[in-house]
Formats: C-alpha cells, sequence, structure tokens
C-alpha cells in the first residue's frame, strides 16, 4: 500500500504531461486531450481517496469548491445532483478543495467537514492540502470542472470548465452535457466553458 | 399622408422606448455611527442580469459598503476583516491620518485577517471613501465592488442651513461603469471602461426627492471614466464642497467634471418643480477631447472601448416628490473661512512629470519611474508648505492624488475651473497642462520607510501599472528598515495566558509600532498598527493554543518574535 502510493505519488509529479491547461485556457478540440496522473488525497471522513483505486468508474467528475467563496457554494446541491445521476454510471462526482488552509481558516479540514456534513454531501470531498493536484491542472478558480475518463488505465481530460452555464435547467451544458454525450460513445462536443468564481492562490 | 404615417410611427416607437425604460430605485447604503466601526470584506455574489449572478465584492454588503458617520474631534477604532481569499487593504481617501494607518500598498490585511487602525478625525466636515489600495490588485478589488463613503462632520457644517437628512435630502451617489463578459462576470483586466454605468451599484436607478433644495454628494468610484455632470434640463445647481469640505461660497455652475476618485457635494434646487415631475442626473460624456478625457475615445470594443464611450447618457431618474416638514429652500450665502495657501507661502517646490505611455497603449510612469514598492522617491518635512506642480505632456489625461493632506490648486495651464476653488485631493490633469498645488503636511510625521504615503494617478488601471510614488513626511533623518535586532525588548506575562497578555518593554521610552498576531502555523490573525498596550492584549476571544506575537518597536525597528499558550 506504501509502495503503491509512492507510485502514485511519482506519477504524479513526473507523469504529467499537463502543459496547457488554465482558468481560460481552451483545450483546442477533444483530440487534443490531456493525460493526468493518479493522486491520494484525504476524504473528510477521515480516509484517503485514491484515483488509481477507481477500478469500476469510466471516469470522474472532478470539481474543485471551497467552503466559503459564493459562487462554489451555490454549486453544492448541483454537484450531489451529478453525483446521484452518473454515479452509478461510472461518473463519480469527486470533489477537492485546493485552497491555502495555512492562510485561510476556514477552508482547514474541520471546516470541509462541517460544510460536507451542512451540504449532505453524497460525493468525496477531499483536502488537497499541499495545493498539488490543483497545481498540476493548474486549476484558477472556485468551482472549476473537469471531467476525466479513463482509458489504458490513463487519465485524459475530456472537459474542462464550469460546471454549467448557470442559466435554467433546460440548458444542458457544461459537466451534464459532457458526461451524456461520453456515456453514448460521442465526442464531447463543447470540451471547454470559461470557469468564474473565486480565484486560488497558491502558498508561495 | 407618408410624411404624418413617419411622424406616427417614431412617436409610438419613442413613447415604446420611454416605456420600455425601466427605472431600480437608487440603493442607498445604510449607515454607521460611532467611533468603532466593523467592516468585514468578502466575496459575493449578486443577481446584476439574468441568469448566472456576478461575482462580486462587498463590504458588510454584496456590493459595496456602509457609510460611515464620523465627527470631528472623534478617535475612530475600524475593526477590518478581510474574509476575501486575496489579500487586500483599505485606504481611507481623503483622511488626514498617520502613514501606517492609511490603508495604502505598504498596510497589507492577509486573507483571514482582522487589520485594526485607528486615528483621531482632525479634519473638517467633508466626503471621503474608502477602498482597497493593494498594488496591482486594484482595478479588480474595486471593481468587485469594494469600497464605501464616510461622512465627516463638524459643529461649522452643522449650524449651516443646508439639507442633511441621510437618504432624503442628502443622496450619496458612487458613480462607475462595469463591463460584463459572456457569463455575467465583470471583466476585471484589460478593460478600462464599463459598458454600463450603476450609481450606488444601481442601473438605471430613480430616486425620489422633495421639492426643495437637495444635497447630493457625488463620487467618481470608476475605473477609468471621468463623468461631465450635469441635468437633463441644463439647469444650475450650485457647487458646496470639493474633495476636501466646504467650500467659502456656493459656486453656481451646470456642469462639473468629476475625475476618478472626486468628490463634490451639490445643492439642486427642485421647489419650482411640480411634484411627479422628473429630471435626469446626465453625464455629459459626448465630445470630449479623444485623446485627454478617459471615455471620451470613439471605439466600443477592445480595452479602451465601451458602450458609453463618448455618449451623453442618463445617471440617475429624479421623480419629484412633495415637500417635507423642514425643507431647505434657500442656498447660504457663507459656508466657511477657509484660508488658502499660496505660492508665496511655498518654501519648497517640486515638479512630478507624467511620463510614458509612449507608443500609444505603453505604460504610464511618473518621472520617469515605475511604482518601487521599497523606494520612496519624496521627502518633506514635518509642518513644511510646498508647491507641487505636476506637468503632462504625454498623450493622455490623468487624476493625480495624493494621500495625508488637502491642497489648493493654484494654477492650471487652461485656467481653473470654477468649481476647483476648495480644498482638493484629486486633481485632473488633461493632456499638455501642468497644474500647480499647495499643501502643508502637518500633524504626522513618520520616517519609517516600510510604511509610506502615496501619489498616483486614480485610474485603477494607470496605478496598478505603476503611475505611483512614494512619500514619508519626517521630522528627522531617515529611520533604516531595521536596525539590529534587540532581543528581549519586551516581555509577556503571563505565559501561559487567559484573558489578558501583558507585554512590558524593558526600555520605558520605547514603544509598540506594529503588532501581528498569528496561530502557531503562521496564519495571521490579527494586525495593528501602534497598538496601545497599557491595559495588555485582550486574548480572551481566542482558541486555546499557542500563537505567535511579532511586535516591531518604535526606536529600533526591528521586530521580536515570541511564543505564549492560551489557556
Amino acid at each position: 500500500m506504501q509502495l503503491r502510493s509512492w507510485i502514485a505519488f511519482y506519477i504524479l509529479l513526473t507523469g504529467l504531461l499537463i502543459s496547457s491547461v488554465g482558468g481560460y485556457s481552451q483545450i483546442p478540440n477533444s483530440k487534443s486531450r490531456i493525460l493526468i496522473g493518479d493522486f491520494r488525497l484525504r476524504d473528510v471522513n477521515g480516509s484517503f481517496y485514491d484515483l488509481s483505486e477507481s477500478h469500476n468508474a469510466k471516469g470522474v467528475i472532478l470539481v474543485f469548491i471551497c467552503n466559503h467563496c459564493p459562487m462554489a457554494r451555490s454549486y453544492y446541491g448541483t454537484l450531489n445532483s451529478l453525483q446521484a445521476r452518473f454515479g452509478n454510471l461510472g461518473y463519480p462526482v469527486i470533489a477537492i478543495n485546493p485552497m491555502d488552509s495555512v492562510q485561510y481558516e476556514e477552508e482547514s479540514w474541520d471546516q470541509m467537514r462541517l460544510v460536507a456534513k451542512s451540504g449532505k454531501f453524497n460525493f468525496p470531498y477531499l483536502q488537497d492540502i499541499n495545493q498539488v493536484v490543483a497545481q498540476r491542472l493548474k486549476v484558477s478558480y472556485t468551482p472549476e470542472a473537469f471531467v476525466l475518463t479513463k482509458a489504458m488505465k490513463l487519465w485524459t481530460v475530456s472537459y474542462h470548465g464550469a460546471i454549467d452555464d448557470g442559466l435554467s435547467s433546460k440548458h444542458k451544458s457544461g459537466i451534464e452535457k459532457a458526461v451524456s454525450e461520453l456515456l453514448s460513445h460521442k465526442p464531447v462536443s463543447m470540451p471547454n466553458m470559461p470557469a468564474a468564481g473565486c480565484a486560488v492562490y497558491y502558498r508561495k | 399622408m407618408k410624411t404624418n404615417l413617419l411622424i406616427l410611427c417614431t412617436l409610438l416607437l419613442s413613447v415604446g422606448a420611454a416605456m420600455g425604460q425601466t427605472y431600480n430605485d437608487l440603493w442607498i447604503p445604510d449607515t454607521l455611527s460611532g467611533t468603532r466601526f466593523n467592516l468585514e470584506l468578502k466575496d459575493t455574489l449578486r443577481q446584476f442580469r439574468s441568469g448566472t449572478k456576478t461575482i462580486t465584492g462587498g463590504i458588510n454588503h454584496d456590493f459595496w459598503g456602509p457609510t460611515l458617520m464620523m465627527n470631528k474631534g472623534d478617535n475612530v477604532r475600524m475593526f477590518v476583516r478581510n474574509k476575501l481569499n486575496d489579500s487586500s487593504t483599505v485606504h481611507w481617501h481623503g483622511m488626514h491620518l498617520p502613514a501606517v494607518m492609511d490603508g495604502g500598498p505598504h498596510q497589507i490585511i492577509p486573507p483571514g485577517t482582522l487589520w485594526s487602525p485607528y486615528w483621531k478625525i482632525m479634519q473638517k466636515a467633508a466626503t471621503l471613501w474608502y477602498h482597497p489600495h493593494l498594488h496591482e490588485m486594484a482595478q479588480k478589488q474595486v471593481t468587485l465592488g469594494l469600497g464605501g463613503f464616510i461622512y465627516i462632520r463638524d459643529a461649522e457644517e452643522r449650524a449651516l442651513n443646508l439639507p442633511r437628512t441621510y437618504g432624503l435630502d442628502d443622496i450619496p451617489m458612487a458613480i462607475g461603469s462595469r463591463k460584463f463578459s459572456g457569463n455575467n462576470q465583470f471583466l476585471t483586466a484589460n478593460a478600462a471602461y464599463g459598458d454600463y454605468v450603476f450609481v450606488n451599484g444601481t442601473e438605471n436607478a430613480k430616486v425620489s426627492l422633495p421639492k426643495q433644495y437637495v444635497r447630493l454628494r457625488l463620487l467618481n468610484s470608476d475605473i477609468a471614466r471621468g463623468y461631465n455632470v450635469g441635468f437633463s434640463d441644463n439647469r444650475n445647481f450650485y457647487v458646496i464642497a470639493t474633495d476636501g469640505g466646504l467650500v467659502n461660497t456656493p459656486i453656481q455652475t451646470n456642469r462639473v467634471i468629476l475625475m476618478i476618485g472626486e468628490r463634490v457635494e451639490i445643492l439642486v434646487d427642485l421647489s419650482n418643480d411640480a411634484v411627479g415631475a422628473t429630471l435626469d442626473l446626465k453625464a455629459y460624456n459626448s465630445g470630449q477631447n479623444q485623446l485627454s478625457f478617459p471615455g471620451a475615445e470613439n471605439q466600443t470594443q477592445g480595452q479602451f472601448g465601451s458602450l458609453l464611450n463618448n455618449r451623453d447618457f442618463n445617471l440617475v431618474r429624479i421623480n419629484v416628490s412633495a415637500q417635507t416638514a423642514n425643507p431647505v429652500l434657500t442656498v447660504p450665502t457663507t459656508l466657511t473661512n477657509n484660508v488658502y495657501w499660496t505660492a508665496a507661502n511655498a518654501t519648497v517646490n517640486r515638479t512630478i512629470r507624467v511620463t510614458g505611455g509612449q507608443p500609444p497603449g505603453g505604460l504610464f510612469t511618473l518621472d520617469n519611474r515605475a511604482y518601487g514598492f521599497n523606494r520612496i522617491d519624496q521627502t518633506v518635512n514635518l509642518d513644511a508648505t510646498e508647491k507641487w506642480t505636476i506637468t503632462n505632456n504625454q498623450v493622455f489625461g490623468h487624476a493625480f492624488h495624493i494621500h495625508d493632506i488637502e491642497f489648493k490648486i493654484i494654477s492650471r495651464t487652461s485656467g481653473l475651473k470654477t468649481y476647483e476653488n476648495g480644498w482638493k485631493d484629486v486633481v485632473y490633469i488633461p493632456r499638455n497642462e501642468s497644474i500647480s498645488f499647495v499643501a502643508k503636511f502637518d500633524d504626522f510625521a513618520d520616517s519609517d520607510p516600510d510604511h509610506p504615503y502615496m501619489y498616483h494617478c486614480h485610474l485603477a488601471n494607470h496605478e496598478d501599472e505603476g503611475m505611483m510614488g512614494q512619500f514619508l513626511v519626517t521630522t528627522t533623518t531617515a529611520i533604516p528598515r531595521e536596525l539590529a535586532a534587540a532581543d528581549n525588548y519586551f516581555e509577556l506575562s503571563p505565559n501561559p495566558v487567559s484573558e489578558r497578555l501583558n507585554v512590558t518593554f524593558p526600555d520605558p521610552s520605547n514603544t509598540p509600532y506594529y503588532l501581528i498576531l498569528r496561530a502557531a502555523n503562521g496564519r495571521t490573525i490579527m494586525m495593528s498598527p501602534k497598538p496601545i498596550l497599557t491595559n495588555g492584549l485582550d486574548v480572551s476571544w481566542l482558541p486555546a493554543g499557542v500563537y505567535i506575537l511579532q511586535i516591531r518597536d518604535t526606536k529600533n525597528r526591528s521586530w521580536t518574535t515570541k511564543r505564549f499558550v492560551k489557556q
């Protein structure tokens, strides 16, 4: 187990071909998918979540959120719905808090536990305590979403950007549209939407 | 017949357009009074447009902040909590106060931290404001909505028969424009001018004002746009106060150019208007000099483009309502007796040159130097009366602002505007003009190079790109940044502590200059300039644990760090 987590860590540090994923940067088309390595982060339930152990998943809906940002907070319910809808179809929701918990007390693991409880999260809420995963993915905002798909044991980014277009539920865009298309074995028609929210500041 | 049809169609269309125009009630910020003010800066959301909410910054609100009511002579203490997920500062614009309390780029408040400056209100009644001043972040944080008014009141102003019922006949109006992205978010970079104008955060604002003299306190809180303000029927009004307070006698005019950061208090007579009549406060911004007046550019797209550029547009729709019980129906002939400095009073002359901006779009600077955080550009002797001349031979106009003091403009290349005849802290310097002002730098000397005052262009994009300098007001030779560390220059007792932590100095002539309280992991909890520790430091509110107390002393300007345990 320990060896495995070290391997995961090693992959995380070295095996990343990420070069151009940014808050507003665009993936030109769905062909130029980007590979990302595994990660292992602590969940609010105390256990560690290891991406490499998602054996049954076709992919994951990876969403960077936090405790205090009003934009992120307004999406807690949406994430519960996405998990309810896609979790059993092979695309579980994984939320990660990338905020600097040293400087920002409200983003501490204890506070995350309270937020997950009060928000009745039906998905893991992981703390990226050293901001490593967020830096690898060049996350700029909370909320900022990635849909990862798994092929040949490698994770690639199929969608990146906003959770949705923020309008009424009639507009099936963002994550919902991307995952629906993936489940229908179609190419993702809109692989990017600009994310907006609270800026993520990286500890120096 | 055709002509008649055309007229009918035009009439119907214009009536339709007029009916289609919906107005929103002007938001009047609530007020905070007393001597202790709690301000919480936070990330918030507001429904500005249909669809996605807009991410905003608010102070105790979801956009903008409360109006702080202060009285001359009061000792005020501010409790500023930064709940943003970014560092910030809060600058008390126009306030005469020590540099270490000023909230400029050096008094950074990390996220999650309480900053607690204090000072005595020494100046006369005036309309001031507060806003973030973090270097390179001013445009973003002001765009998000962080800011608020400060009203200073005094006996002299109170004795005058002037409208002063807040929200009724005395109305604060912060004017600023914003530009939205496709998903309804404010553009905070590469967008100098907004496409839509907001007054106190209200778009298409309307306000009911009584049939009498009303007092409007106008503030240009924009990022970069100037406003040429007047009324839709070109009626005259009276300027009764400039940035620094009342002018000697009311100044009649029908237009005021308000540059970024400037304030003006005006009296407008509604007593001859019928109840139910309407009047628009407008920006007459068309036809200004495109190479000088910010927002006069022709283009609607790009970094300097805007839908409001080179146009006249409404600021606030005024609906005239019934007269109130004790209406003000006359304008006082005399307001105050300011004795202004003249060039003859000045013992030192300085010249600051606007530089840069070439090639077009290049960065503007002052005296060919971009802002240096660790560089002092000017040193002024305490109590000196100085004449500063700002010359602008570059490609555009600017709004020059100086901290600490109010000045009197004594000359302008194109001639002084009548409504500039008062105390000022911002001055518009169009292209190919120079202005001179005289000011006395009194009361507050501090040679600490870590806490200088600022002078800068108040166009936030210019300020952020480095059009800013720093000055010290000193009585002695400058203090070096840090002398040799003086070990143990303060002692803590008791330790562990539960209520009050006593901080004692072996050298009784030494005092604390700056205090930072941190959690054991280094997170900043509280920052207090020149803390008063005669009764110890109240730590009763802290959870049990280990804490770090860092104090910089006044004599050596060195930091000493001690740990204590809270039980």
